[in-house]
């Protein structure tokens, strides 16, 4: 990058706003972080499964620098960068102990860009939320888990995560307007609708069609992912509906799958204890590496099964270094995903590590973002 | 405070894209929401896809070639050359094969913003495997982390998440360059993959289980909560998702009259008894985290997301649906901006395109016709049925549907509230 850095001041204490600026400051943007007294809220999180204390804060902050500001700094450090990242919604200005009319007296030079659960204006503006609720009323969650049971949550962190990618690219959007016309743009976006556009295939089979969507039946789900000797292995040699089996017969050397009944979803359905009973069992004598490259020789899409700790020890990952390596105050160095994907000619940005310290780097930001205006009133 | 662009900001920006599935004509829809001239190349010898294409070819000019036929790709390398944004999503042996690679572009068009989009990326040992959004989703570590500890792994449920998240990267990967560009005046390669992108969206799993998590399928739990949980409600498949802190765990239990400790059995026996709406209205009431676990009915007639723009509509002619309906974008920050125009056949525009970008004569439009490079498409498109069946009762039966309305219009009620109607 020629020219000097573009700035963006991060107000946000969740992970969807922190996601958003980490990811301008992966393609080159100089992002400080505002703390709150008391830190970050997100520095005391614990994963969905306990334990894991600070690990998304780690994941969704590095690339930054951490400042703490007096309410007059605040403004003036907004006055000198092109873009400013929060959530103003009310839930999220008490989180970041902002005052409530704060959106009103931000003037960065080009925008101001709102992350938060159901967006600032509309009904739910002000309603509760969580990643669960977040999901929940995206429309994917309902479609999400086993026939018989009620729906399941996804990954933890997919709504924040698909809202920090959202949010950064409305950002450049605006940036780019701005930059044309001059005005400063606001942009409002909404952790749930960045999940619901997910599911724009099954809105429109309901406004078309009437039909409305559900958790796969067991005819679609018996195929996926079978136990293989050690682990899981995905097996769907085909589009889903229309799959035949006569593949997977000669692959799995049990002819009976070559029968014509078994050859529908309707037919395997209507024999559904028998076709498991046929299906299931052969996997279960080669690992799930085996069967991945014995369909792959026969031109079958299967795909490995993999665990996060698999993802560690993966060779593509480690080859294509998607994995960074950050060192963390205290917790020695952790692997985890930088800019999601390549560019080339590699630009070979520093990164660097998650701010240790709420406010760790203060005083420098002040100087450089501010030095020719302290410079001017002395 | 918060405002419509007032030009749709990728106005002037073209797109040239080379795509099949879901992951880049979703990423490339999204760009052409926002402005951009998207021309989707596709081979007319593939013939007219499924009905789930109208979602992800609205707003695209259609381009005919197929590139195994001499002179399709000198066509697509002469477009090429008067395009912005120059997308595929083949394997990298296929577009060296057909001499459309970022080398043979850039030399046509040297600040070219040049989108590989592929399963695992254009280098490294898995480089060349195929992979669809499925299998991304389970190579990735989702799947693993979906459903209950004693069950068999789960799967995001739209069937194309992995798809959809890659378009959603897709997006800024290009917004990102094209603002490199504006100041640098150099383009660039962007090699972005189904796998890396899924894996991305891990990333705080990732660095959780550096710290002593263990990640694992544990349903809907979720240990920084007291009360966490899908709970089955009055009517058929209804449910309410609450997520309650220590701290609200006696809002809970005050807001249906329960004991306390709140036990999840009796908290499910009385959710069983009440209208997720109301749940959701009486918790929300008292400051708990709540909402219906939504369907595709509850979302298009969600009054918040209308009251927000987040709808746009596109008026339909000449196949199985006629009329008004709605679409949605992800939203980017203020709604759709531009209309919509519908889905237009494969190679309606190839002449248009071939002379005015291409430079060719019509007349060698017309002998790259009779070669078989490119084509002008049917009158009409033809569109098979979403999903196989258009039969409901089957679909129903299958175990696809929740249930099938008869009159899926509520929306219309909302459809002129929204600041972009």
């Amino acid at each position: 990058m020629s020219g000097p850095r573009p700035r963006a001041l991060d107000l946000s204490t969740g992970v969807a706003g922190a996601y958003a600026s980490r990811l301008l400051a992966d393609v080159g943007w100089d992002v400080a972080k505002v703390e709150p007294e008391g830190g970050d809220p997100t520095r005391r999180l614990a994963s969905r499964w306990g334990q894991g204390v600070g690990g998304a804060f780690a994941f969704a902050n590095s690339n930054k620098r951490s400042v703490r500001l007096a309410p007059d700094d605040l403004l003036r450090l907004a006055r000198a960068a092109e873009v400013v990242v929060g959530d103003f919604s009310p839930a999220g200005l008490a989180a970041a102990e902002l005052p409530p009319d704060t959106l009103g007296e931000l003037q960065p030079r080009l925008a101001v860009t709102s992350i938060s659960a159901f967006g600032v204006t509309g009904p739910k503006a002000g309603w509760a939320a969580t990643e669960l609720i977040e999901q929940a009323a995206s429309g994917l969650m309902f479609l999400t888990g086993e026939y018989d049971q009620p729906p399941m949550q996804l990954p933890p962190y997919q709504g924040a995560l698909a809202a920090g990618v959202v949010g950064a690219s409305a950002t450049l959007l605006a940036v780019r307007c701005s930059r044309n016309d001059g005005r400063l743009y606001h942009r409002d976006v909404s952790i749930v609708e960045a999940m619901t556009v997910q599911t724009t295939a099954q809105m429109s089979d309901y406004v078309y069609r009437g039909a409305v969507a559900r958790r796969e039946a067991r005819v679609k789900g018996g195929l996926r992912m079978v136990p293989a000797s050690d682990r899981f292995v995905y097996c769907a040699p085909g589009a889903v509906s229309s799959m035949r089996m006569d593949g997977v017969a000669i692959l799995l050397d049990e002819p009976r799958l070559a029968e014509e009944r078994f050859q529908t979803a309707e037919g395997r359905m209507q024999n559904f204890d028998e076709f498991v009973e046929i299906f299931v069992p052969p996997f279960r004598n080669r690992t799930a590496q085996e069967w991945f490259e014995r369909a792959e020789a026969m031109h079958m899409t299967f795909a490995l099964v993999q665990s996060i700790d698999d993802l560690f020890q993966c060779p593509q990952l480690e080859s294509r270094q998607l994995l960074r390596r950050v060192p963390v105050e205290g917790k020695g160095e952790l692997r985890f995903p930088g800019r999601p994907y390549r560019i080339e000619p590699d630009p070979g940005l520093a990164v660097l590590p998650p701010p240790a310290t709420p406010g760790q780097h203060t005083q420098e930001v002040l100087a450089e973002w501010l030095g020719a205006e302290i410079g001017a009133t002395k | 405070m918060f405002n419509q662009f007032p030009t749709p900001p990728l106005a002037g920006i073209r797109v040239l894209s080379m795509e099949q599935a879901v992951a880049l004509p979703v990423g490339t829809r999204h760009l052409a929401d926002m402005g951009a001239e998207v021309i989707r190349v596709q081979s007319h010898s593939r013939g007219a896809g499924p009905v789930t294409e109208i979602d992800l070819t609205r707003n695209k000019r259609q381009l005919a070639l197929d590139l195994s036929v001499l002179g399709a790709a000198e066509a697509f390398l002469r477009v090429a050359a008067k395009c912005d944004v120059v997308a595929h999503n083949f394997t990298p042996r296929v577009v060296r094969k057909f001499g459309i690679d970022y080398p043979a572009v850039r030399e046509v068009n040297p600040s070219v913003i040049y989108v590989s989009l592929t399963g695992f990326g254009t280098t490294g040992p898995w480089g060349e495997r195929p992979l669809f959004g499925p299998g991304a989703e389970a190579v990735s570590g989702h799947n693993m982390l979906i459903g209950e500890p004693d069950g068999w792994p789960g799967r995001p449920g739209t069937i194309v998440y992995a798809d959809t998240i890659c378009g959603l990267n897709t997006v800024f990967a290009v917004i990102a360059a094209l603002d490199e560009r504006d100041r640098t005046g150099r383009g660039q390669h962007i090699d972005i993959s189904l796998y890396e992108t899924s894996v991305a969206q891990l990333g705080p799993v990732l660095a959780e289980a550096q710290l002593g998590a263990v990640p694992a399928r544990v349903g809907n739990a979720d240990a920084n909560y007291a009360v966490h949980g899908v709970f089955d409600c009055a009517g058929v498949d209804r449910h309410v998702a609450i997520a309650a802190s220590n701290e609200q765990a006696a809002a809970v239990a005050g807001t249906f009259n329960l004991p306390l400790p709140l036990d999840a059995r009796t908290l499910s026996d009385a959710l069983r008894q009440i209208p997720a709406e109301q749940a959701v209205v009486r918790l929300q009431e008292a400051g708990v985290p709540a909402h219906v676990v939504a369907d595709a009915s509850d979302v298009v007639t969600d009054a918040h997301l209308w009251e927000r723009g987040y709808f746009g509509t596109v008026e339909r002619t000449g196949d199985f649906a006629e009329g008004l309906y709605p679409h949605a974008g992800p939203g980017w920050g203020g709604g759709p901006a531009v209309p919509m125009e519908q889905s237009r056949p494969v190679g309606r525009d190839s002449m248009d395109v071939l002379t005015t970008l291409g430079g060719y004569r019509a007349s060698e439009v017309a002998e790259l016709i009779r070669s078989g490079a490119t084509s002008t498409g049917p009158e009409e498109d033809v569109h098979a049925p979403m999903y196989g069946s258009p039969d409901m009762k089957v679909r129903i039966d299958r175990g696809e549907l929740s249930r099938a309305d008869a009159d899926p219009s509520g929306w219309r009620q909302f459809s002129n509230a929204g600041r972009d109607s």
